[in-house]
This record gives structure tokens, C-alpha cells and sequence, in this order.
């Protein structure tokens, strides 16, 4: 199968201002290499600040690569200015955490829905209203000429999000980023949407990129799962092997850390990972988790351990597991 | 008992009309004891927690009910009382995104320990020695003292406000969420320093979370709230692995399970409008084992098994 | 959230202020239409400006309604024209007048004038002779007599005279006057007064008075009297548009006069629409400059927002009035170059607030998904920023017009007030040029300030009671 999205060593930096003149780059996403193939769902899981959210907009160029090469179904678009990028505008799409503040609460969900069909210049208004109706009902917001004359604080959580799955399907992408689409939802609700994105990925052969902090979505969801840790991918594998048999520490961790509703919890202490993730300003040398891994060995703080294969369809970036690591390189730091 | 509620009311007035966010409940806490109260967003979880702190907000309509603590009738206090006998000795809370209100100029041991100094009337040095001590029972290191609240962590900020709250040693803490604005990993760490303390300090607490999976991480007894009521109430293994209600049973059905296969399922509909609530039982429109009397009549309260308590229509035909 | 129009109009209506503010802003409104329909478009320069106009009018007299504070009866200010001619063939072709009119106040005129307009002769120049008639049946014959001067020389029949101005004749000014008063006050009360001693103590109490036992003219005889104008001319086609007769009165109109005998009510009314309207010019003005800037700086960011920013901060922090007051006098007085004056100091302040809301504004992350389906710049302001902040935009429209107008108030009462506009700054100005505190002209001075002051509260009571609708955190609890 092809790749639809490939990343090649791909690096995002941010700058946050220190003190009154000084800048220093936060290097949210450091070197990743990764590809999501037509019709998948890769998983992108890992703590706050780790850099999912960065690679995921990057993927996009919503956010702008320091280095390395982003590829999109085939063509490099690393570089490519914003104006000549209105073609992905319409193939690659996002969906946010956020389905109260990701709408505009002064239109109403026809507007929404219309925005980027006038953008993408669809002129004739009738088939902009078909073409609304049918993305409605595809997310099943029935019914749906009531439903466009609402405004969004009308809606519930989960059905505006709906709204937001529907818009983003409207210009009929092949790639979307879902950041976090069901972390805000009630959990009643929740599953409901985690089905109506695997139908509609299904139904519209769309990759998706699933960006999330819980584990057990991402199984649900899911194909294939990456984790990252501070800017770097540490593990990524067949989801069902990662979670049955996580390779790399960290993942080890993270999994124990989530619970299954299981009286017997608490009774025992869970295993937990100690310490808190590292600063993406100044990241340890070596391998990042280094300074939290129950597994540490000298070579740990030294080298930095590469991303390759362990066993079949799962790579792990950690010692424990081989030898190689990353060449010292220094990218060129341009700010 | 601790803590022994009775019909407890919370009404706000709202624009729209009477909102019934607390509507009758009813539950007791024994000492030592934590009690997991799980429900979505709305159902009443919160206004549960400020009507038994008596925070409450400026547009209640009625409060009514019995709230007994070791055998104390709280709600025969006056304002006063309660807020110098009751809050912080007798009931700590910690809401949900509590770190982010530390003051961001006061050194965060000084705030921890301002309550010793005012109301305490505690020499400072004496006090600062108490807080400290509570700094290392909660896993932070002493250098925390003299930070500011911008230079700590999130997981740190979120052990001082359990410090905070553990300050006066009180009997009972409510703990709002106090995870969500966590990460995993983190928010383990936490799990991990409640379990600790309540086993160290046979402290009783009441645990909100939405997570029934986190829920259970802590909790001997859980109350699942929709709709402004308690419709099960049991202790976790009751409700986890013998759930009587439609609707903990769907909860427990739509949560993704990692470490076994599941097919997740969903409740179909929307929580309901505690403004204008479905007649009869709250969560009727939604059940999937719905009868025709569900739509017509309040549920009848069964106990289908000792400490069990359930209120839905399959359980009580006798009261018909 | 969510925004409703009919919830915002509720709130903007539940407040007593805003009440307030919106029946003053009627009442403004109602009255600027009034006068601008009703006045002419060159009312500044043709009318109020030109002291010709005002040449019948008493000066510096109060307002009317003032007598009903005092027990006198005050003069009342006539002025009495008339064109009805009846023209006399017999003899000397003469054009008579007859004026008649009622006197009732407890004290004399103030003064009394004639005048004649639009003479057409074709002879020698007529002569004119007014005669009084009086309601005790008394008669002063030839009270006044005025000969037209000659014609330039070189100038050809028809003579056409007193168009652009009439002839203006102030009796108490006239020697003619004083001679026929002191023959008439020895036929009738055998007095013996030379025309020297009626020209020194008054010419008024002779006209509309009779002596008392003492010979003091202390009464001025009331009821009706009759002025009779008779202008003899030496040719049968010669006419005279209209003739006038003034008695000055001691108070007049709604409001008074100034020194130039200058209406004020209707001065004031003027300056209804001419503050409404360098309000809502400059204001709007100022709004769009100011949002533009501040949505397009706010959005935008990078060396555009450091511009506008560094330069929104200087003119910000510049002393405004010294500059004002340097502007006007450097660009003219012209009512364009205050208000673009006005809003050329008045836009930075929008601008660094609505620039601080957008950049709060644009975090939102429909912006960012606005972006992420192609949105442009340009789009994305107009949809997604600038309804967020018009609201806002609108409510500081109404704050700035008051202080547009006090702008414009301040630099016409410094004298750079456009001439050809009069406003209330100007009137006052006068009236401080003219020193008519220390005069104690308060109707000069008190009533243009109100108008300032209660126009300015009526725009600020308005953004009042917008100020909880835009703001949601103002929000009364109910």
C-alpha cells in the first residue's frame, strides 16, 4: 500500500521568549520519521507536551518545518509557500479537541458547513446545500434542515463535534488529523463517535492521523499505534501487538498507568513511571527517558537509540532491544 | 459513619427556569472509606460536592436535606459556623483545576501554611515545620516551600493542593476531578499518593470522576449519578462486576477496555435537560430496557443485594 | 454563548440609563431634523455671520420668559414691516404706509429704527416723513424726515437703492427726531425742551410717553399706535418694496441675543445637527480607521503590528491639545480639517485595544480551522475576527463621539472653530470674547455648556447600557 502522508526526519521548533531579549526554540517535534498509508488510522499517542499536537499541524504545514521533508501522497511539499497550498487546504483536513471553541458561535451550523465550499469555490448554492445535507446525514445529525438553522450552542458536545466530522468531510479529503476528537465528549457519547470516524473512514477510504492522550481509544480506533515521547517517536507497531506486548519502557508505563474499571484496582499500587517528562527546550542527551527509565544503562544518556524494527511490524527506539543508534548530527539551527 | 447525607436538594435558578442539578440524595461514607461518585458532565456531580462544602453559588434556590458528619447535623449551622468549624478542618476539597489558582506572587509554602497562621493562630516557624512534614507525605521535596506556583510541574501544583487540603487532617476530603487536567503518567503518581494517604491517615473520601475506570482505581463504594440523582449505589464491586442499572451498565459498556477485547457500545441520545427533566425516570428516553411504566412514574428505590441500592423500575414491581 | 439579537436588546433596554440615553438621542435627533430642513445651507455665512441681518435685533437682551420672574412688564422686541402702499396722485405723488402696533410694557423701548428697502426712482430722490399716531389721539407730525441722497453722479435712470441693505435710520441717532419731539412736546404740553435736552435724556420716553404732573415722562403710554410713512417722489413710477418699523425690546425669543443682537435660540438649535454630525463623522471615522488598523495589526502581527503599534503609542502619548490647537491653526479652520484632525489623534487608542481583542480573538480555534480549510487572511478577518469584535467596535463608536464633540467644542471656544458652522463651542467663545460673564450675560453663556455637557452624558449614557451586552461579565444576575 502507498503512503498517503510521509514524514522524513521531519523537525518543528517553536520559540518562546526567555527573560526580555532572548529566544530559545522548544523543540516539539525532533527528527520524525513516520508514513500513514490510504485508508489507515495511525495512532498518535503520548503525554501533553510531546509533541503530537506539533506533528500532527506539521503534517498540515498549519505549523512550519524547521528541516527534514514532509511528503504528501507522493509530492513533496516541505516548502511549498501557504498560496500554493490551497489543493491540500482541501485534501487533508483537521478535527479538534475542542468542538465548543472549534466553531464559530455566531454562525449557524449552515454557515459552518458552507465556509469551506465558498472557500474552495463552489459557486452554485444548491449544491452547496446538497452537499451539506448529505455530510450531515453521513454523521448522522438527523434532522437535517432543522439541524443547519441551529446555532451551535443549541448543540451538545458530541453533536457539534458531529458538525465538525461533517465539515471536515465536505470537500471529500483523503487525509485527516483528528486531535483529540473524543477527549471532551461525555463517555456515553464517546463510542458513538469513535464509530461514526471508523464508518466514514471506511466508507470514504480516508487515512486518518489520531492524535490522543488515552490508550484505549486508540485501540478502538486504530490500525497502527506510535508513541512519542518528547519529541520523538520511541515506539510505533500493529496496535494490538503494541498494547498486548509494549517493547520500549515508556510505552510499558503508560500502559500500566491506565486503568480498566476493575474493583481489585485498589487494592494494589499501580506501577507507575516516576518523575515528570523532561523540558522540549532542553531535552536530556541521549535517550530522552533516560532520566525516568527503570531500565537505564550507560549508554542510555549517551547515544540516542534508533527507531528500527524488533519484531514483526513493531520498531522500538531503546537499547534494551539493540545496538544502533542515531549519527551525530546537528541540524542546522536557523534560529 | 462519617458522613451520612440525606435527600439532599440543589436548585439554581436559571434564565430558562428551576434546574434541578441535586434532586434528592441520598449516602453515607464510613471512615477510612472512599466512595467513587461517577457521572457525565451535568449530571449534578459537582453542585453535589458545593452543596455539601456549602460553596455555593449566588443563584440557589433551595437547599434542603440532612447532611450529617460524625454525627454533627451540618445544615442546623449557621454560615459562620460552618466556615470556621466545618470548611478545611472537618472537610477539605480539592476542585478540579485547583492548581491553576495558586497565587502565581505568594511562595507556595507560605500559601499552604497561611490558614496555620491566620486561623490557627500557629507560631510560623510551627507552622512551616507542619507544612513541610505534609510536603514530604505527599512526595514533595522541601526546596518546594520557597518556589512560586509557575515554577512547579503540574503534577507538583496538584500535590500541593492535596497538601493544602490535608493540612487540618480532616476526616473527610472531596476530591472534584482532582486528575483530569493530568497526564497519564501523572495522574497514576496521583492515584498512587491517595491510596497511600487514605491508608496511612483512614481518611474517608469522596472521589468525582466522570472515569469510571479511574473510579475504581480508588474507590470501596460507588455512587453513579445521572440526572440530578444516585441510581445505583453499591460498593465497587457491586456496581463494577454486578452493575443492576440500564445505565451503569451501558457506562461500563461504552468504556474501551485495554487490557481486554471489548466492542464498545454507545447510549444513544443526550444526558437530559435537568430544566426540564423526562417525566418519570430520568433516563427512560435512553434505556434500552425501557417499559411503559418508566415514562409515567418516579423509579422505586430496590436493594437488590446488601449495601445495594438501586432505583429503576426493574427492580421495584412491588411498589406498583 | 452564542449572540441574540432580541437578548441583547433586552438587556440594553432593562437598564434606566440606557433609557435615558436613547430619549435624549431622540430628542437630538428629532431636533437636528427639524433645523435641517428648516434652515438654509449657507445659514453660518449668509445668516448668523453677517451682522447685517441681525441689525433689528436687540442686543445683548435676555430671553422673554425671564419677565415672568420680575413684576415689570418688559418691552417686547417688534419688528413691523409692511409693503401694503397706498399711493397718493393729488398733488405731490406721495407712497404711504400706515403701521400699526400695540404698546404695552411698563418701561420704553430699548431703541426704535426705520428702514426702508428696494427704492426704485427715476427723478430727483423722494423724501420721506414718518408721523406717530398715538392712543390718547396725540399726533407727532413729522417725527422724522429723511431726504434720499442724490445719485452718484454719471448714473442713469432708473436709480435702484437699498436692495443689498435697506436704509436704516436709528431715531434716537436723529437731530431730525430730537427738533419735531421738542415741537411736539411744546404744542402738546406747552414743555419747553430744546432738541439738545430730548437728544440727551432719551428720545424713547417723548415718542411712547406723557409728562406727569412734575413733566417727568416716567409712564410710557400704552395701546395702540399707528406709524405713519409717507415718501414723496418726483415721478410716477417710482417704488419702495418694503418699509419697517423696529421697536427694540428689552428681552427676546426663547433664548436672548448676544451683542450683535444675534438670535441665540436659534444659534443653538444650529448646533444640534453640527454636533451630531462632527460626532458621528469623527467618530466613525476614528472607528474604522482605529479597527482596521487594530484587526489587520492584530491578525497579521509580524513588522506590520509593530508599526501601527509604535506609531498608535506615539500619537497616543503625544500631548493632543497643544497639537490640536497647532493643526488647525497650520491646516485652517475648516470643519474637515478638525475632524480629520480629531481623528487622526482619536484612532490609536481603538486601535490598541481592538488590536489586544483580536489577539485574543484569533487563538480561537475556529480561526485556526478557518485556516486549515484554505481561508485567506482577508476572509478570515471579516468572518471570523471582526464579528467577534464589532460588538465592542460598535460601543466604543458611541464612547468616542462625545469626545469628538467636546474636541470640537474645545477648539472652537479657543477660536479655531470653523466660521461658516456655528456650534455651541463658538457661542461661547463669544461669549467669553465679549466678556459676557463679567456683564452678566448667562443666557449667553449657560445654555450652549448645558448642550455640550448633556449631549456628550446622552451618547456616554448610551454606551452605558451597551457596555453589560458586549461585555458579558457585566451582566446583571437575574
Amino acid at each position: 500500500m502507498s503512503s498517503i502522508v510521509e514524514t522524513r526526519n521531519l523537525r518543528m521548533y517553536y520559540t518562546v521568549r526567555q527573560g526580555l531579549f532572548k529566544t530559545v526554540p522548544v523543540k516539539a517535534v525532533d527528527g520524525v520519521s513516520m508514513n500513514i498509508k490510504a485508508a489507515e488510522t495511525l495512532a498518535l499517542v503520548g503525554e501533553s507536551g510531546c509533541g503530537k499536537t506539533s506533528l500532527g499541524r506539521t503534517t498540515l504545514r498549519l505549523l512550519e518545518p524547521v528541516s527534514g521533508e514532509l511528503i504528501f501522497k507522493g509530492k513533496d511539499i516541505t516548502h511549498d509557500s501557504q498560496q500554493s497550498l490551497k489543493w491540500l487546504r482541501r485534501d487533508a483536513q483537521i478535527i479538534f479537541q475542542d468542538p465548543y471553541s472549534s466553531i464559530n458561535p455566531y454562525m449557524n451550523i449552515h454557515q459552518i458547513m458552507e465556509e469551506p465550499l465558498i472557500i474552495h469555490k463552489i459557486e452554485d448554492a444548491d449544491k452547496r446545500t446538497e452537499m451539506i445535507y448529505r455530510a450531515l446525514e453521513e454523521v448522522r445529525l438527523y434532522p437535517v434542515d432543522e439541524v443547519v438553522r441551529k446555532y451551535p450552542h443549541m448543540l451538545s458536545g458530541g453533536q457539534r463535534q458531529r458538525v465538525t466530522f461533517a465539515r471536515a468531510l465536505l470537500l471529500d479529503p483523503t487525509y485527516i488529523v483528528a486531535d483529540e476528537p473524543v477527549s471532551m465528549i461525555d463517555a456515553s457519547s464517546r463510542v458513538e463517535l469513535l464509530q461514526i470516524l471508523s464508518n466514514l473512514q471506511k466508507l470514504h477510504n480516508l487515512s486518518i492521523l489520531y492524535i490522543t492522550h488515552d490508550i484505549s481509544t486508540a485501540k478502538y480506533v486504530s490500525n497502527r499505534l506510535a508513541v512519542m515521547y518528547v519529541g520523538k517517536m520511541v515506539e510505533r507497531g500493529d496496535v494490538l501487538k503494541v498494547i498486548g506486548k509494549p517493547l520500549h519502557p515508556y510505552t510499558q508505563g503508560l500502559i500500566a498507568s491506565v486503568p480498566d474499571p476493575d474493583p481489585s484496582n485498589r487494592l494494589s499500587y499501580r506501577e507507575v513511571i516516576p518523575g515528570e517528562p523532561p523540558n522540549a527546550i532542553n531535552p536530556p542527551a541521549g535517550c530522552r527517558f533516560h532520566t525516568r527509565c527503570p531500565h537505564v544503562m550507560p549508554i542510555c544518556s549517551e547515544k540516542e537509540p534508533k527507531l528500527i524494527e524488533i519484531e514483526q511490524g513493531q520498531d522500538a527506539a531503546c537499547f534494551l532491544y539493540h545496538k544502533e543508534f542515531v549519527e551525530e548530527e546537528q541540524p542546522g539551527d536557523k534560529r | 459513619m462519617v458522613l451520612k447525607i440525606e435527600e439532599l436538594h440543589l436548585h439554581y435558578v436559571t434564565m430558562r427556569g428551576m434546574l434541578k442539578a441535586v434532586d434528592g440524595i441520598s449516602l453515607e461514607i464510613g471512615s477510612g472509606e472512599a466512595l467513587g461518585l461517577v457521572g457525565e458532565s451535568g449530571c449534578g456531580k459537582t453542585s453535589m460536592s458545593l452543596g455539601i462544602t456549602r460553596l455555593l453559588p449566588s443563584n440557589v434556590s433551595e437547599y434542603k436535606g440532612s447532611i450529617e458528619l460524625e454525627g454533627r447535623e451540618l445544615m442546623k449551622l449557621s454560615k459562620e459556623e460552618f466556615r470556621s468549624d466545618i470548611n478545611w478542618k472537618k472537610i477539605s476539597m480539592v476542585f478540579q483545576g485547583a492548581m491553576n489558582s495558586l497565587n502565581p506572587v505568594i511562595r507556595v509554602g507560605i500559601q499552604v501554611a497561611e490558614p496555620l497562621v491566620v486561623h490557627e493562630k500557629m507560631r510560623k516557624q510551627e507552622a512551616k515545620e507542619r507544612v513541610l512534614e505534609i510536603f514530604e507525605r505527599v512526595g514533595l521535596p522541601p526546596e518546594t516551600f520557597d518556589r512560586y506556583a509557575h515554577e512547579l510541574s503540574g503534577g507538583m501544583k496538584q500535590r500541593v493542593v492535596i497538601a493544602m487540603a490535608l493540612l487540618l487532617n480532616p476526616p473527610l476530603i472531596i476530591l472534584d476531578e482532582p486528575t483530569s487536567a493530568l497526564d497519564v503518567s501523572i495522574q497514576a503518581q496521583v492515584m498512587n499518593l491517595l491510596k497511600q494517604l487514605k491508608k496511612e491517615r483512614n481518611m474517608a473520601m469522596i472521589f468525582i470522576t466522570h472515569d469510571i475506570a479511574l473510579s475504581s482505581d480508588i474507590s470501596d463504594k460507588m455512587a453513579v449519578m445521572y440526572g440530578g440523582r444516585i441510581v445505583e449505589f453499591g460498593t465497587s464491586e457491586q456496581v463494577i462486576n454486578d452493575p443492576r442499572h440500564p445505565y451503569t451498565q451501558k457506562l461500563l459498556a461504552s468504556t474501551p477496555l485495554l487490557r481486554s477485547y471489548n466492542e464498545p457500545e454507545f447510549i444513544p441520545g443526550a444526558p437530559p435537560d435537568l430544566v426540564s427533566p423526562p417525566t418519570g425516570c430520568n433516563y427512560h428516553p435512553r434505556c434500552h430496557m425501557v417499559m411503559d411504566v418508566c415514562s409515567r412514574k418516579d423509579p422505586p428505590t430496590a436493594y437488590p443485594e446488601e449495601g445495594q441500592r438501586v432505583e429503576c423500575w426493574l427492580y421495584g414491581e412491588e411498589n406498583e | 454563548m452564542g449572540f441574540n439579537a432580541k437578548d441583547a436588546l433586552n438587556e440594553f433596554w432593562s437598564s434606566r440609563v440606557s433609557k435615558l440615553g436613547v430619549f435624549f438621542m431622540v430628542t437630538l435627533f428629532a431636533i437636528s431634523f427639524y433645523v435641517l430642513v428648516s434652515y438654509p445651507s449657507n445659514f453660518g455665512t449668509s445668516y448668523w455671520n453677517r451682522p447685517q441681518h441681525w441689525a433689528d435685533y436687540p442686543k445683548a437682551v435676555p430671553p422673554t420668559w425671564t419677565q415672568m420672574l420680575t413684576s415689570d412688564k418688559k418691552a417686547q422686541h417688534q419688528i413691523l414691516v409692511t409693503d401694503e402702499v397706498y399711493v397718493r396722485d393729488k398733488g405731490i405723488r406721495a407712497l404711504e404706509y400706515s403701521i400699526r402696533f400695540n404698546y404695552k410694557a411698563d418701561e420704553y423701548p430699548k431703541f426704535t429704527s426705520f428702514s426702508l428697502s428696494e427704492l426704485t426712482f427715476y427723478d430727483d430722490p423722494p423724501f420721506v416723513y414718518l408721523t406717530l399716531e398715538r392712543p390718547d389721539g396725540t399726533v407727532i407730525e413729522d417725527l422724522l424726515f429723511h431726504s434720499i441722497p442724490y445719485p452718484s453722479p454719471g448714473d442713469e435712470p432708473p436709480f435702484v437703492k437699498y436692495v443689498e441693505s435697506p436704509l436704516r435710520i436709528y431715531l434716537p441717532g436723529s437731530s431730525e427726531v430730537n427738533s419735531a419731539l421738542s415741537r411736539f412736546v411744546r404744542s402738546e404740553y406747552e414743555l419747553g425742551l430744546t432738541p439738545l435736552d430730548i437728544g440727551n435724556s432719551g428720545q424713547e420716553q417723548y415718542i411712547f410717553g406723557t409728562p406727569d404732573s412734575e413733566g417727568n415722562f416716567d409712564q410710557p403710554l400704552t395701546g395702540s399706535y399707528t406709524m405713519k410713512i409717507r415718501v414723496e417722489t418726483f415721478h410716477e413710477d417710482d417704488t419702495v418694496g418694503s418699509v419697517k418699523f423696529v421697536v427694540g425690546g428689552t428681552v427676546f425669543g426663547y433664548m436672548g441675543t448676544d451683542t450683535l443682537g444675534r438670535d441665540l435660540a436659534v444659534g443653538l438649535l444650529f448646533g444640534f445637527p453640527v454636533a451630531l454630525f462632527i460626532g458621528f463623522i469623527t467618530s466613525t471615522l476614528t472607528t474604522i480607521v482605529g479597527s482596521v488598523l487594530g484587526i489587520w495589526g492584530g491578525y497579521v502581527g509580524g513588522r506590520t503590528d509593530d508599526v501601527i503599534q509604535r506609531v498608535s503609542d506615539i500619537l497616543n502619548n503625544l500631548p493632543q491639545l497643544p497639537i490640536l490647537i497647532f493643526l488647525v491653526f497650520i491646516l485652517g479652520q475648516n470643519i474637515w480639517n478638525i475632524i480629520l484632525v480629531l481623528v487622526f489623534f482619536g484612532w490609536p487608542g481603538l486601535t490598541i485595544l481592538v488590536r489586544s481583542m483580536v489577539l485574543q480573538a484569533k487563538e480561537e480555534q475556529f480561526i485556526e480551522a478557518s485556516v486549515a480549510i484554505g481561508a485567506s487572511r482577508s476572509w478570515i478577518m471579516a468572518r471570523h475576527i471582526f464579528p467577534q469584535v464589532a460588538p465592542f467596535i460598535f460601543t466604543q463608536m458611541i464612547f468616542y463621539t462625545p469626545s469628538a464633540i467636546l474636541a470640537e467644542a474645545a477648539l472652537s471656544f479657543l477660536g479655531l472653530g470653523d466660521p461658516s458652522l456655528p456650534t455651541w463651542g463658538q457661542i461661547l467663545e463669544r461669549g467669553f470674547q465679549t466678556g459676557a460673564i463679567y456683564l452678566g450675560y448667562w443666557w449667553w453663556i449657560i445654555p450652549p455648556g448645558l448642550l455640550i455637557v448633556i449631549t456628550a452624558l446622552c451618547f456616554v449614557f448610551i454606551a452605558q447600557g451597551l457596555e453589560p451586552v458586549v461585555n458579558p461579565r457585566l451582566r446583571r444576575r437575574r
